[in-house]
């Protein structure tokens, strides 16, 4: 019993190290070299566009551009940016 | 056992050690730090800080039309109302400027610029007559700097244009940033005006380059940010479907600067790159703004901006001897005892 213990404590330990190690700190700016976090919520809900239409394509909350859509000719549809929370 | 001891020491090491993740330079630091001079819950929606005038403060809100003004302590707070034709579209993608006597709307999908006159309660509609836009400012009354998309040799990029709508100029450069044919993803970043000096300032987000233009989109200089990351790889992605494609990112994002403005003839970069000479827990702590002379782009300071209740900086403005900073849900005004 007292070796199951101590297994289950290294056990938890490996994994907590190994978790501290890849992810580094909580708290990182968004975009912090390629981090990523949810746009700030909420989102305005009140304004009337459907739910499905949220720009979830845009995570960060920095304002680069995230995507540009075109349609099937090539043609400019829209641009989308990140911390703007809606497509048209 | 000693082999899973060894191991979680090695990771602990590992998770420790955040020196790989600097920068192969020094900052300059000054030493004073900022006064805390006032602060505030953040309204809801709130989102970005578009114009300081006088003894206001306004700031542009995630609802299109709809703004917020403070006095300079953050008291007496008011939502400002405008009535935005075709608001659907212009929700979708837009940056709020207040200058002087009149609220601009730069609806890049439409595309084109409302201006509200705040005195007669009126406003005009000036539609970019090019393709849409993703980057814009506010040069001069009528004169607005865009970073409008174009296409060169059959592929989308984009391009810096001046237009002023009322004399009906335009002048479009080919030149001043690198075109490759990728939507303008990799040389993605942000516009800043700087009255004082006329000076249009443009800093990527994924390189050390800023370029320093005069109003007619000449180019004064191409500077660097004092980070040595000059050349990082940016790819972009096609999605297809039966109705539409989509342009994306095909790989992370590695942001070397977060935000940046150009005031008085400095140029303000909250950079994303810890130096040599600064600890992590510091580095982590603050938000790191780098100070460049825009004359010339040379590096002159820098300093911290630091977390408020535990939240780092979404937006900034300095003016004269204060510096306005927005967080996730606090506004806070400092003081700055020093010189810049």
């Amino acid at each position: 019993m007292k070796k199951v213990k101590l297994s289950l404590i290294v056990a938890l330990a490996i994994l907590g190290a190994s978790v501290t190690a890849f992810t580094g700190k909580t708290n990182i700016t968004p975009g912090w070299y390629g981090q990523t976090t949810d746009a700030v919520p909420p989102y305005d809900l009140t304004y009337p566009i459907a739910a499905s239409q949220l720009n979830t394509e845009c995570p960060s909350s920095n304002q680069h551009i995230c995507a540009v859509e075109l349609d099937v000719n090539g043609n400019l549809v829209d641009t989308r940016k990140s911390a703007n929370n809606f497509k048209p | 056992m000693a082999a899973a001891v060894i191991a979680v020491l090695i990771l602990m090491i590992i998770s420790k050690n955040n020196d790989s993740l600097k920068g192969d330079f020094n900052r300059n630091f000054i030493s004073k730090t900022l006064v805390l001079l006032y602060h505030s819950k953040k309204m809801n929606g709130l989102r970005a800080i578009c114009g300081i005038q006088k003894d206001q403060i306004y700031f542009e809100t995630d609802s299109v039309g709809s703004i917020i003004e403070t006095d300079s302590t953050l008291s007496n707070k008011r939502l400002l109302k405008f009535e935005i034709p075709g608001r659907e579209t212009v929700q979708s993608l837009y940056t709020t400027f207040i200058d002087s006597s009149y609220y601009y709307i730069m609806a890049g999908n439409v595309p084109e610029v409302i201006r509200y006159n705040l005195h007669r309660l009126s406003y005009q509609i000036f539609h970019f007559p090019k393709n849409l836009f993703s980057e814009s400012m506010v040069t001069g009354n009528s004169d607005f700097v865009l970073r409008a998309y174009q296409k060169f040799k059959g592929r989308w990029d984009q391009a810096f244009t001046m237009w002023n709508p009322v004399k009906n100029i335009f002048l479009t450069e080919e030149n001043v940033s690198k075109k490759r044919g990728d939507a303008g993803f990799s040389t993605d970043g942000m516009l800043s005006f700087d009255r004082s000096s006329s000076r249009i300032l443009y800093v990527e987000y994924y390189s050390n380059q800023f370029i320093c233009m005069d109003t007619l989109l000449q180019i004064l200089y191409k500077g660097q940010t004092i980070d040595t990351f000059s050349n990082t790889v940016i790819k972009v992605s096609l999605e297809t479907t039966p109705y539409s494609k989509t342009i994306t990112n095909g790989s992370p994002l590695h942001q070397i600067n977060l935000e940046s403005k150009a005031v008085n003839g400095k140029l303000f970069i909250h950079s994303a790159t810890p130096a040599k000479n600064e600890s992590s827990k510091e580095f982590r702590s603050n938000a790191v703004i780098d100070v460049y002379r825009i004359s010339d782009g040379n590096y002159l300071s820098s300093f911290y901006i630091p977390e408020y209740k535990g939240e780092r900086l979404k937006d900034f403005e300095v003016r004269a001897d204060k510096i306005i900073v927005l967080y996730d849900n606090y506004v806070a005004v400092y003081s700055i005892p020093f010189n810049i």
